[in-house]
Parts: structure tokens; C-alpha cells; sequence
């Protein structure tokens, strides 16, 4: 089968300008690859996180009351609204990991493994526990605690006491993510295995699904007054209740999504102003040939086919290098990235068709619509200025012009006027390139910008954790006594014992909040340097003050300061009132009020569970924590639990490092748009003037003279386009951080204005602009006159 | 006169030009390269349209081919008014009936050169399948004396040789005239003479021919000599025999 004249034509521009081909195709694969990967990471991400966590049944609410028996949960799932009550019991133990060292695990006691109806933890290997001195891991766990299936793991209790468990099973619980992050796993036990624990075998938590028809807050709230008038019939009481909120992992996940989408809109834009400004540049570049096809008579809709045919093969080439690579990509950021941090089990890594969709759409459509309207444009023009290679006028362009003449020579020596004059002269091109680079630009900033308030914040959280070690105890000790015992191990600097408590905020109506932790410390503490966002700290002569933290001020928006609070600490009811607001410490909703005061309200005046310590400089702070720890237990004192200021940073770090990580990914996804772009741009304009260069030369222009022309050209762009991006970029910034804060923390990250990435991407912009102005202008350069004029 | 008389009787002229005027906007102003030229051309003349750089040569061929349009005045070619055609029906109307052939040959690169004179059939439909298509443009090329070229890209043969193939291609869809604009200006006089005995050839087979040229030994030898000057056509000379062209050139050499 012989091919078409025209066929051929189109295959030929196709395979003898294969560099070409190969480089417009590059453009369009950029912004495709960079929409693709983060369309499909996104959804990858939201998929298997929902499918995870729904697979799981996780509760509504959970209930605390008096032993109960797993009966009395089956008559409870009766009730209206009720779509699932199971028992459970839980228990907060230590797992001894060598050194002295210990690590938080939840116990779970769960009646029947077999027919779990709410929180279902999926079996990832081994079997359920059927002993007493049986468990299954959470398959993170494994790491956490340093043990494997099969193992025997020793379970450390608050009175010290010490049960060894068999770890028969893994199990998968989605509503944490990393221990790393929460410094603490979860294992599943039998009720039998609870008593082994010294619990007993019935159970004190109700988890509640209700029904997902009516399961927005307020029916949820009620399906729980309902469940809980029941259980008090029964003759319980009611010791607490959680409504499930939004838990961290889903803030991570939809802070996560949000910046995905945010950048994958921006990347497409400006990757579909890229691809236009190729296309378009290739295609005027043919207007000679365009009057060539006019002069021997081809009509509108074959030219439009044959250059559409073109535009089409450069989409499909560019489709066939995005796609595979934007798929690899969001199933390495999932299975590498996103899994571990976020404790997510994917089901499946199939990329949705309809995102492919998107990528096929990218890649075929915007280079077709920047290809029509200059091929259109060209069939419009006569044949004779087609011919002459006169590219159809663009608008807006006069004013530009007349500008230009009205300036003062002097300002404008002659090469510095043709780099102007040559910038000017594709003005829809120049704007979309100024566009991508200064978008480009001011993205980039803000994103290292966002980077650095991330950093700044996380220092913020740590002005709330002002020691090396914390010690938390079980019981309330006499604080003189805990410090003295501090103050004799050799290291430690300084000592400050505090309470740790809980309270639950009495709202008017009468229903009790969610508990809140109580921060009850000495006046005048050093161990804590707040930023106070509204009202005042804490003073020594505060009676019944309380200042709030960020979250809680969030939680309950209603309260104000100078207004009452009425706080149910320890049973024991009484107004509070507010006098400031300070930052979050990302530990949860807090409520600091004066150690004397807390102390008179609950009848325990002089008393800690908590000591901070401070240490010499050169002393480790995981040494230290390990030895203090040993040094009370043999004291006799009970800790709860050790931390280190080191390991609540890295803890804290760990949960923004998924945000961190797509930040950087989009910056330089960004960088690679931005640069692309002026590179593009670049050495099509060069291409098109290389008949200037040629008569420049011809009038006697050195080498350099033209060298200058063509940098002063590029290096303009690029510095103006910063400029602009410089402009941009601190609302932008300002914006992200204050999103992403809000997303993720309930409260703005400390904003810090990066002027560091500003400068450095100017030097990056500069060295692009050279090296893409160079390039071609050498070989321009190296054109002898002669073929340069018969350029075509 | 119709708008289509379409073909026109055999005695009609074949090219009316009527008040043709061709103005190009220039910051001095209006600048008018034609100015109310009236003329007529026969079927079978070879007529050369003599000038110097500037007179309006080149546009009063463009305006003949269709390539550029008129700013006032008429053009029937072949009882067409190709004034009045869109540049959609002008570029149709070209590729049927109009053979150009340029200075500066005007071939597609990347195309061999039977490639380029199979395009104007391909983008005419005419002339069957792709095969028949290679078949004429070879047999066209043969005519014009540059069949072992076939295959060759337009870069990979001399100067003479890419002007005979672009005749080819000219020739390609059989059309009513030939519009020549400096067609021997790049070659040297040996082979700017072959490709002239091409144009007489096609003459005598019956083709019009309108040339335009500064090469006065060329103008001397064809059977009507126009002589344009500042947008006007000053002189027009129907010349029987060679002896005649040649007085009236040593004329105006005067």
C-alpha cells in the first residue's frame, strides 16, 4: 500500500526532526506525568484510606461504663438507630524492649474474633488468640516493639508486674498510623487474657456504630443518650463517652489531598500553557510550508487534519511516557511513603480508568487546541503571506510597541533594544512564558516557605515540652519528694514537677465534652514558654484561671476570654475562669491552670504525677531517660510513662512528613514545569530568528554582539518573571501555611517567609536562562552567512 | 459578465484583468504596486512581463495565480471571478486550475521529488490512487527532463533540476495556465536556458504561460512581451518571429 503525498509529509516532519518530535513530546509529558501522578496519587490515597478504614467498622462513639457482660451489648444493638454495639475492654500497658527501655501498647480484649461487628480488625497472618496468654499484633507493632510472630513478648504493668504473651496472629488496626508517630501499637487479647492481666473478664467500653442513614453529629449524639439511658437502667453508671471526631491520620490524609489537588490544577495550567506556547511556535514556524500546501491547493480541513495528525501523534508519544511513569509514581509514593507513615493497607494499586482519562485528555486536547488556532490562523492569511513566512498579527501588541518607541534612545542601546524588540514579538507567548516562571516561581517559594514554617512550628510546639526528660507517674507524689529523687541522679540539671490531669467541660446545656487534659503547673514555670494568642498567661495569684489551648478553644467555640468554664475535674464541678488562649503543642486539646490551684480544687495540695527535667549540656537525653526511669522504679515509684523532647519532635516531624514530602515533590515537579518552559520558549524564539542572526552577522555583528542579544533576551524574562513571582509568592505562602495549618493542627503553622528559596531560584532561574539562550545561540552562531539566509 | 461562466467558449480570452489595482500599507502611507492595470490574455500566448525590481512584476502574477487579492478591480480566469473567491475557494481553485512556479522553487524538504508533484493531485483527489498519482508525477517528471530524480529529496539536486520539478508539480493537475515568477532568477544562464525550453515546450503543446522576468534574452523568445513600470503596463508587444523579440529588447536595453 503506497502512501499519501500528504501522509508522508506529516510522518516526515514527524521522523526527520526526531530530536524535535522527542522534545515537543518531553513538554507536553511534563505537565501530563505532573497531573497524572498527582491525580492517581490522590486518589490512590483516598480510596484505599476510606476502603481501609470502612473495611474496619470503626465506631461512632464509644461508651465507658461498669463491667458489663457481652450480653447486655446485644440487647443494646437493638435499639433505633443502633446499626452495631459491641463489648470490648482496654488497657494501656508497657512492652520492655532491652536497655531499660520500654514502649506503649494498648491491650484490647475482644469477646468473639469471629464475629467482631464493630472495630473489626482484619487477621493479616497467624490466628486469632485462643489462650489466656495469647495475642495479635498490630503488624506495625512488630518493628515497634522488635519481635516477630511466634514470639513470646513480656507485658509490663502499672504495679510492675510482668505477663508474658505468645504472639500468634497479626492484625491490622487503620485507626492509628505509625507508632513511630504515636508511640504506642495495639494488640488483641481474650477476655481471659484481659483477667490474665489482672483485669477482669467482662468489659467497661461500648462501641457503637449507629445507623448510616442518620448518622450526622447531632443523631449520633442522640443514638448515644439513648444507649446510655439504657446502660444506666441497668444500673450503671456512665464514666465517659468519645464521639469520633476527625482522628489525626485524616487530617494527614485530607491535608494531604489538598495540597495534591491544589498543585495538580496549577501544574496543569501551567503545563497546558507550556504545551501551547510548543505547539503553537511549531506550527508558525511551518507558516512557509502552510503557503507551500495553500499554493498547490490544499484546502482548510486537509491542512487542519494533516497538522492535527501531527499535534496528535505528539500527545499519544507524550501520553505513552506520562502515563507508566505517573502510575509508578503514585504506587512508589503509597507503598514507599504513604503506607508506612499512615499504617494504610491497600487493597489494590489499580489506577482508575477515568484518571487515565484525564492524562489521555491532557495530552490529546491542549496540544489539538494549540495547534488549531495557528493552523487555522495560517489557512486564513493569503498564500502570498504565508508564503513570505508573515505569521498572522497577534493583538495588544501596538501599545506595547508604541511604548517601546516612545522610550529614550539613550535608554535602549541597540542590542539591548533588539533583545526588547525580540522578547516583544510573540507577546501571547512572552506572557504565557512569564506566566509559567513567575507562577512557577511564587509556588516554589511559598512551597520551601510552607517547608520552613513547618520546621518553625514544630520549634513552636516544643516552647509547651521546655525539658530534656518527662517523667510521668501513676500515682500523685508528694512534689519535694519527686524532685529530691530527681535531683540526686548525676546529669540533672533542674527539676519541675507538675499534674497531668483530665477534666471534661460541663457545657450549659448540661451534656459533658469530650476529656480534656488538665496542665497543672508551678507559677512562674520555666518548663513552658507560650505563645499567647489572645488574653494573658497564667500569674501567681490566678485563683480559678484557666488558659486553653488552641484546640480546646477550637473544640468549643463558644467560650471567650473573661467568660466561665464550668470544668468537671475529678468529679468535682466548678466555673474556671478563661484568661488566654495560647498555641497548640499538636498533643491534643489542653487546659493549663496555677499547680497551687489545681491542687486545692481536687484536695491534693503539694502533690506531681510528673516531673520535667532538665539536663546538663553533653548528658544524652535517651541515656537519661533510661536511667531515671530505673532510678525511680527502684525507688518504688510506678511510671506510667518516659519521654524524651527529642523523640516528641521526631514523633511530631514523622506526622508532617507526608505533607513535607508531597511539598517538595510539587516544587519540583514546579521547577521542572518553570525551567522546561523557558527553555522551551527559548530556543524556539532563537530558532525562529536564526535568519536575523544571519543578517546581523551579514551587517557585521560579532559573535558576542549576538551572543549579548540573545542573553540579555533570556536573562530579562527570567528576572522579570521573578520579580512578579516574588510579588506573588508571600500572599500565596501566607495562604498555604495558613491552610495546611489549619487542615492539619486546627490552627495556622508558624508562618516564616523563606527568602532563602527566593534568592536561590533566582540563581536557578539565571543559570536556566543562560544555558537555554546559549545553547542555540552557538549554533545559530556557527551558521556560516549563507546558509543561515537560505534558512527557511 | 457571470460571476461562473465556467470554462468560457474557446474564442473567449482566457485572463481579463480590469482596473486591477494592489495597494500595501507602508508608515508613508499608501503604497500602490498595480495601478488600474487592464489587460487581456489569449489562450496559447507565452507571455513574459518584463520589469525592474519594484514594478510590480511579482504582484500582478500573485494577483493572476490568486496568491495575494486585489485592493480594487477584476480578475476572470477562465471565465472565474477570482477576485471574488474566498481564500478557501482560492486555494481550491488554484490547486485545479493554476500552475506557479517561483524563483525560489518553493518544494516541501522533507518530500522526494516526485512526492511533491503527487501532492497537488493528492490534495486535488484527482488522478487516482496513491500508485497512479507516483505514476503521472514520474511521467511528469520525465517530461520536464528529471526522472532519475524521482526519489530524491529537492536538497540532494541542483538548482535547474529543483525548478524543473517544481514545473512538474505545476503541471501536476493539468491546469489551464502556468504563472511563473522569475523561474530561471536562481540558475545560471546554461540552465536557465534548459528550463526555458521547457516553458516553450509546454507552449507549443498548448499551455498558457505568464512570466514574469528581468532576463531580456529569455523575454525575447516568447510570443508577447509586457513591460511594467511603477504599477503600470507601459508597452505591449505581440512578437511574430525571434528576430522581432530581439529588436524590441536591444529597444529597450536603449
Amino acid at each position: 500500500m503506497m502512501m499519501r503525498a500528504r501522509a508522508y509529509k506529516t510522518l516526515s516532519d514527524l521522523w526527520s526532526h526526531r530530536a524535535r518530535t522527542l522534545i515537543v513530546s518531553l513538554a507536553v509529558a511534563v505537565g501530563v506525568y505532573a497531573v497524572g501522578a498527582l491525580l492517581a496519587t490522590q486518589t490512590l490515597l483516598l480510596r484505599e484510606f476510606h476502603s481501609d478504614r470502612n473495611a474496619a467498622l470503626l465506631p461512632d462513639a464509644s461508651i465507658y461504663t461498669q463491667p458489663f457482660d457481652a450480653e447486655l451489648a446485644e440487647r443494646l444493638q437493638a435499639l433505633p438507630g443502633v446499626a452495631a454495639a459491641e463489648a470490648r475492654q482496654s488497657l494501656r500497658a508497657r512492652v520492655p524492649v532491652g536497655e531499660g527501655a520500654r514502649r506503649s501498647i494498648e491491650l484490647i480484649a475482644v469477646d468473639d474474633f469471629e464475629s467482631m461487628r464493630v472495630h473489626r480488625f482484619p487477621l493479616l497472618a497467624g490466628r486469632w488468640p485462643q489462650h489466656k496468654n495469647e495475642m495479635a499484633l498490630e503488624s506495625m507493632g512488630l518493628a515497634y516493639l522488635g519481635v516477630t510472630l511466634g514470639d513470646t513478648l513480656t507485658v509490663e504493668l502499672a504495679d510492675d508486674t510482668q505477663k508474658q504473651f505468645r504472639v500468634t496472629g497479626l492484625l491490622h488496626d487503620p485507626r492509628y498510623p505509625s507508632p513511630e508517630i504515636t508511640n504506642f501499637t495495639v494488640g488483641a487479647v481474650t477476655p481471659a487474657g484481659m483477667a490474665y492481666l489482672g483485669g477482669i473478664d467482662l468489659f467497661t467500653e461500648l462501641l457503637l456504630r449507629v445507623d448510616r442513614a442518620q448518622s450526622a453529629p447531632p443523631a449520633v449524639a442522640s443514638v448515644v443518650a439513648s444507649v446510655e439511658e439504657r446502660i444506666e437502667k441497668s444500673g450503671r453508671t456512665i464514666v465517659g463517652r468519645t464521639i469520633a471526631g476527625q482522628a489525626i491520620i485524616e487530617s494527614i490524609v485530607n491535608t494531604s489531598v489538598m495540597i495534591l489537588s491544589f498543585f495538580g490544577w496549577c501544574i496543569l495550567l501551567l503545563s497546558a500553557f507550556l504545551v501551547i506556547n510548543t505547539i503553537s511556535a511549531l506550527i508558525v514556524q511551518q507558516v512557509n510550508q502552510i503557503g507551500i500546501l495553500k499554493l498547490v491547493g490544499a484546502s482548510r480541513g486537509q491542512m487542519v487534519s494533516m497538522y492535527l495528525t501531527l499535534v496528535l501523534v505528539f500527545g499519544l508519544l507524550a501520553f505513552l511516557i506520562a502515563a507508566p511513569l505517573a502510575t509508578w509514581t503514585a504506587r512508589a509514593l503509597l507503598t514507599h511513603l504513604i503506607q508506612g507513615l499512615l499504617n494504610l493497607r491497600p487493597e489494590s494499586l489499580a489506577v482508575p480508568l477515568w484518571v487515565y482519562g484525564v492524562m489521555g485528555a491532557i495530552s490529546l486536547l491542549i496540544p489539538v487546541l494549540a495547534g488549531l488556532l495557528p493552523v487555522l490562523q495560517g489557512t486564513r492569511i493569503t498564500t502570498y503571506a504565508a508564503l513570505n513566512g508573515q505569521a498572522p498579527q497577534q493583538v495588544g501588541g501596538i501599545a506595547l510597541d508604541r511604548l517601546l518607541h516612545r522610550l529614550p534612545r539613550r535608554w535602549l542601546q541597540r542590542p539591548l533594544m533588539l533583545a526588547v524588540r525580540n522578547t516583544l514579538r510573540h507577546k501571547g507567548r512572552l506572557l504565557r512564558t512569564m506566566a509559567v516562571m513567575s507562577l512557577g516561581t511564587a509556588l516554589f517559594i511559598a512551597v520551601i516557605s510552607v517547608r520552613i514554617s513547618v520546621d518553625a512550628t514544630l520549634a513552636d510546639f516544643l516552647r509547651y515540652h521546655q525539658y530534656d526528660v518527662q517523667l510521668q507517674f501513676q500515682q500523685l507524689h508528694r512534689t519535694a519528694r519527686l524532685e529530691e529523687a530527681a535531683r540526686s541522679v548525676p546529669g540533672v540539671r533542674a527539676v519541675e514537677g507538675w499534674v497531668l490531669g483530665s477534666a471534661t467541660r460541663v457545657r450549659p446545656d448540661g451534656n459533658d465534652s469530650n476529656s480534656y487534659q488538665v496542665v497543672a503547673l508551678p507559677a512562674g514555670s520555666q518548663r513552658v514558654e507560650p505563645i499567647v494568642y489572645a488574653g494573658r498567661w497564667l500569674q501567681p495569684d490566678d485563683g480559678y484561671a484557666v488558659v486553653l489551648n488552641a484546640t480546646v478553644a477550637q473544640d468549643e467555640p463558644d467560650l471567650q476570654i473573661g467568660s466561665a468554664v464550668v470544668l468537671d475535674i475529678a468529679g468535682d464541678e466548678h466555673p474556671w475562669q478563661i484568661v488566654g488562649i495560647v498555641g497548640s503543642d499538636a498533643q491534643g486539646p489542653k487546659i493549663y491552670m496555677n499547680q497551687g490551684m489545681y491542687g486545692y480544687a481536687t484536695r491534693s495540695p503539694g502533690r506531681s504525677n510528673t516531673l520535667l527535667v532538665d539536663l546538663q549540656e553533653r548528658v544524652g537525653q535517651k541515656t537519661m531517660e533510661t536511667l531515671l526511669l530505673q532510678h525511680f522504679e527502684k525507688a518504688g515509684y510506678a511510671v506510667r510513662t518516659t519521654r524524651t523532647a527529642q523523640t516528641l519532635n521526631a514523633q511530631n516531624r514523622l506526622m508532617f512528613d507526608v505533607i513535607v514530602s508531597f511539598l517538595i515533590f510539587n516544587a519540583v515537579l514546579l521547577g521542572a514545569v518553570g525551567s522546561l518552559g523557558l527553555s522551551t520558549t527559548m530556543g524556539i524564539n532563537i530558532l525562529e530568528r536564526i535568519r536575523e542572526i544571519g543578517v546581523l552577522r551579514a551587517i557585521g555583528a560579532s559573535n558576542q554582539a549576538i551572543r549579548l542579544i540573545v542573553l540579555l533576551e533570556g536573562v530579562g524574562i527570567a528576572v522579570l518573571s521573578w520579580g512578579i513571582g516574588l510579588l506573588l509568592s508571600y500572599p500565596i505562602a501566607q495562604a498555604m501555611s495558613w491552610q495546611i495549618g489549619v487542615a492539619l493542627l486546627d490552627t495556622p503553622l508558624s508562618f516564616t517567609y523563606s527568602l532563602l528559596a527566593a534568592v536561590v531560584w533566582f540563581f536557578v532561574l539565571l543559570a536556566l536562562a543562560v544555558v537555554a539562550s546559549l545553547g542555540p545561540a552557538r549554533s545559530a552562531v556557527r551558521l556560516t552567512i549563507r546558509e543561515v539566509l537560505a534558512y527557511e | 459578465m457571470n460571476e461562473r461562466m465556467g470554462g468560457g467558449p474557446p474564442g473567449a480570452p482566457l485572463i481579463v484583468l480590469a482596473g486591477l489595482q494592489k495597494a500595501y500599507h507602508t508608515p508613508a502611507g499608501e503604497f500602490y504596486a498595480l495601478k488600474a492595470i487592464d489587460l487581456t490574455l489569449q489562450r496559447g500566448e507565452f507571455v513574459a512581463l518584463l520589469g525592474r525590481s519594484g514594478a510590480g512584476k511579482s504582484t500582478l502574477i500573485n494577483m493572476v495565480a490568486g496568491i495575494d487579492r486585489p485592493t480594487a478591480g477584476e480578475i476572470w480566469v477562465d471565465g472565474h471571478a477570482v477576485h471574488r473567491m474566498s481564500e478557501g475557494q482560492l486555494t481550491r481553485w488554484r490547486g485545479r486550475s493554476v500552475g506557479v512556479v517561483f524563483q525560489s522553487f518553493q518544494l516541501m524538504p522533507m518530500l522526494t521529488c516526485a512526492q511533491n508533484v503527487a501532492l497537488p493531485m493528492d490534495f486535488a483527489g484527482l488522478y487516482g490512487s496513491p500508485r497512479q498519482q507516483r505514476a503521472r508525477a514520474c511521467a511528469l517528471l520525465a517530461a520536464v527532463g528529471v526522472a532519475e530524480h524521482a526519489d530524491k529529496r529537492p536538497a540532494a539536486v541542483s538548482g535547474g533540476q529543483r525548478q524543473r520539478v517544481a514545473i512538474a508539480r505545476a503541471l501536476a493537475n493539468d491546469p489551464i495556465f502556468l504563472a511563473a515568477d522569475e523561474p530561471t532568477g536562481n540558475l545560471d544562464s546554461q540552465t536557465a536556458d534548459a528550463v526555458f525550453a521547457v516553458f516553450q515546450q509546454l507552449v507549443a503543446d498548448g499551455k498558457t504561460i505568464l512570466m514574469a522576468t528581468h532576463d531580456r534574452e529569455l523575454a525575447s523568445r516568447v510570443s508577447r512581451v509586457l513591460r511594467i513600470e511603477d504599477g503600470r503596463i507601459v508597452e505591449d508587444v505581440q512578437l511574430t518571429s525571434a528576430a522581432e523579440g530581439r529588436a524590441l529588447v536591444a529597444e529597450m536595453d536603449a
